[in-house]
């Protein structure tokens, strides 16, 4: 009789372990309430097994059998995915933002009030081609023009290579939170095989996880039998696996200006579409590349067709007109790169100006006439496009892509939002629900904490019977 | 549905998010009154902005080249009218000539009086604007005539420039001296030779050849006041475009200020919502009911 009381002593006992950790389980949920990529966590009881007081079975009270984490690896591969996305349109939005304020020529101060100023001093000039003050406005109009071509050029790629200089941040950051992921993927194997909680491990690292998604484009899957993440860059690119991270490097291009993001050796860069280091990668060597091509195509067409004209008049002395611009030579054959940065007006004095028909006289203005012309001729997009709207279409382009990484980023953050709201659903922590489950566990424990005074009663009132 | 205590921030934080870029746009476009702040705001039209902007420029450019031409020509209309009436009284004097009661004393004092004429015709031919010899033909740095003796020789050419006034219309720049004052000084120079010489018959004949002359100075003033109405014309035309240009330019550059300042309060509103929303968050949890 007296070993089956001191039986419940122990079923007692076992029951306030339980409550206990069923409290500290709790606490730790509220203390992380607030803490980002906390997956709630519950203390599963389960029945004692059976112990055989007399001749009756009855249950041996409580065991905690586990900790669970509430995670819904589904939803975690999701929200990974849209983070991706979001982390690529935040890159390219920055970047086109910075770019589209020097293309928005609402004070008339761009590259469109310049190339229209050279044209209508042209045409100015015919009105009174012997007119030297009209003269010096050609000149000046061609020297600003050049000076805008500099300036839009310059301006572009001084946040393409801001770009670079980001790529090769960004891949230094892949590469430390690949090594954390390793580490933990460690630990986390470590922490099973010891059979304790590691749920926390795992949290920090999905946590990082995502963020790495922010960053790149990756895919993961979890191995069964370790719970370690394996990570590879959308491509195939092997980043993590195991207790192992492969370290990605930026390679001086020997093609371009730009870093090139190498793995193992072989250059990656063309492959990484998505994250950050894809937004950066896709603006610097896609958007920008296309409008610094459109300024040089745009600057060799001005500077050969007003060139070829200018040559066929002649200047106020009656000789021959000879190159207005400096003539553009391409360093790459059949390539205009170069040219916005090299246009600049070859001659110095205004007499130079061929204003005039060949042998027409100081007076004649045929070929300043024909000088102004050239903005209406089709010089442009396979000859199908004026100067101007072959500039006013690269400002279209530009609005446009700035526009939709603008309308993709906002539409992709409430995406995101979702998403994550709805793995909370399942993993966030409930402050009205701990607070039930505080209640619950100290009602618990202190109905086990009655129990063994009960069962200490007995146990004195047996001893006394016996004892007297 | 499980509800977790982040959902409710993280979507109050997207709101307030969202709705505070969206009143930071709305008020910048009030405040300012543009609309195309920025290109991502409407590519097209801000696309469409840069080729306004162009035509814009261009129609300025053919106004300045109206107004250039016009005040060329009109010196040029005022001059020979200024010719016209010189070769009239010429002709007056030339009359006095063929009275065969002048002595030779009188004939040589009319004489005088027709070459400072002729001398004064010179000088209308000679006009300069703006430094260019505006009779010399497109020559215009030379003057147009020179005179040996009592002969005036034409030293420009027989072009003619034409400006361009809007997009296919132009007008003729220049009249060249040639087709108007070489017949005027071949007559005079003729009256001139005949009263020197007191030749009756000469300078009756000479005097027969004036109206000819007199007709070609008015045929080339009607050309002129023909290109002059061209210019006026083409002005108001100018004008009417680019009043057009300038209502499309604030037709898409512009805010419709009515529309924007109720968006603004509409956003306003939703945002205060938001914040009174965000204020009553969660405000309580089962927490506050334990002892």
């Amino acid at each position: 009789m007296i070993s089956s009381i001191l039986a419940s002593m122990g079923i007692a006992r076992e029951a306030l372990y339980a409550q206990q950790v069923g409290l500290d389980v709790t606490q730790n949920n509220i203390a992380n309430v607030n803490t980002p990529g906390y997956t709630r966590q519950r203390a599963e009881f389960a029945p004692g097994g059976l112990a055989t007081p007399g001749n009756l079975q009855s249950g041996s009270g409580v065991q905690v059998a586990s900790i669970v984490s509430y995670r819904n690896r589904l939803l975690d591969q999701r929200v990974n995915d849209e983070l991706q996305s979001q982390g690529e349109y935040d890159a390219s939005s920055a970047a086109l933002q910075q770019v589209e304020a020097l293309f928005n020529d609402t004070a008339n101060s761009g590259l469109q009030s310049a190339i229209s100023a050279l044209f209508n001093s042209f045409s100015s000039l015919a009105n009174a081609p012997e007119n030297a003050s009209l003269r010096e406005q050609v000149l000046a109009n061609g020297e600003q023009l050049g000076s805008r071509f500099r300036q839009s050029y310059e301006h572009l790629q001084e946040v393409q290579s801001w770009q670079g200089r980001e790529v090769a941040a960004t891949v230094n950051q892949i590469n430390s939170i690949a090594a954390n992921i390793a580490k933990l993927n460690a630990e986390v194997a470590a922490a099973r095989g010891a059979n304790s909680n590691g749920n926390n491990l795992d949290d920090r690292r999905q946590a990082l996880v995502d963020e790495l998604a922010g960053l790149v484009d990756i895919s993961y899957y979890v191995e069964p039998e370790s719970g370690s993440f394996t990570i590879t860059a959308r491509q195939g690119t092997l980043l993590v696996a195991g207790n192992q991270s492969n370290a990605w490097q930026t390679v001086a291009s020997s093609s371009g200006p730009f870093l090139e993001v190498h793995a193992n050796g072989a250059d990656i860069t063309s492959t990484i579409q998505s994250g950050k280091l894809g937004g950066l990668l896709k603006t610097r060597d896609t958007n920008f590349p296309s409008y610094l091509n459109a300024l040089d195509d745009l600057a060799a067409a001005i500077i050969s067709r007003v060139n070829a004209q200018h040559a066929s008049g002649s200047d106020l002395n009656g000789a021959p007109g000879g190159s207005f611009f400096v003539p553009f030579v391409p360093t790459v054959p059949g390539s205009n790169r170069g040219a916005a940065r090299a246009l600049e007006v070859a001659i110095s004095e205004p007499a130079e100006i061929a204003a005039a028909s060949p042998g027409g006289g100081p007076g004649s203005n045929a070929n300043a006439q024909s000088l102004a012309g050239i903005q209406n001729e089709l010089l442009l997009s396979g000859n199908t496009a004026t100067v101007n709207q072959f500039y006013s279409n690269l400002v279209f382009r530009i609005g446009l892509d700035a526009k939709s990484a603008g309308d993709n980023l906002e539409t992709q953050g409430h995406l995101v939002t979702e998403l994550q709201n709805q793995r909370d659903a399942t993993s966030g922590v409930s402050l009205d629900e701990e607070a039930v489950n505080l209640m619950l566990y100290q009602k618990a424990y202190q109905a086990s904490a009655r129990l063994i005074s009960v069962i200490d009663a007995l146990c004195e009132d047996v001893i006394r019977i016996i004892g007297g | 549905m499980r509800i977790s205590d982040s959902v409710g921030y993280r979507n109050l934080l997207d709101n307030l998010n969202m709705l505070n870029a969206r009143f930071e746009r709305a008020a910048q476009q009030v405040s300012s009154g543009q609309r195309l702040s920025h290109l991502h705001v409407a590519p097209s039209d801000s696309a469409e902005m840069v080729q306004l902007n162009d035509q814009l420029a261009r129609l300025d450019q053919f106004r300045t080249n109206a107004d250039s031409s016009s005040y060329f020509l009109q010196v040029s209309d005022s001059t020979l009218n200024s010719l016209y009436n010189l070769v009239t009284s010429i002709y007056t004097v030339g009359s006095e000539a063929a009275n065969s009661f002048n002595d030779a004393n009188a004939l040589s004092a009319l004489a005088a009086e027709i070459r400072s004429q002729h001398d004064q015709i010179l000088s209308l031919a000679n006009t300069q604007v703006e430094g260019r010899y505006i009779f010399a033909g497109l020559q215009t740095t030379s003057p147009a005539f020179t005179v040996v003796g009592d002969t005036a020789t034409y030293q420009g050419d027989g072009a003619v420039n034409t400006i361009r006034i809007s997009d296919g219309l132009q007008v003729e720049g220049n009249i060249p001296g040639s087709a108007v004052f070489s017949p005027v000084f071949a007559n005079v120079e003729a009256l001139l030779a005949a009263v020197e010489s007191g030749d009756q018959s000469a300078i009756k004949s000479s005097l027969g050849q004036f109206s000819s002359a007199l007709a070609t100075v008015n045929q080339v003033r009607a050309r002129l006041g023909v290109n002059l109405g061209k210019l006026d014309d083409a002005e108001a035309a100018l004008q009417t475009q680019e009043t057009n240009v300038k209502t499309r330019q604030s037709h898409i550059g512009d805010v419709d200020m009515a529309a924007a300042i109720s968006q603004l309060s509409q956003i306003q509103t939703a945002l205060q919502a938001a914040q009174a929303a965000g204020s009553l968050l969660k405000r309580s949890n089962l927490f506050d009911y334990l002892a």
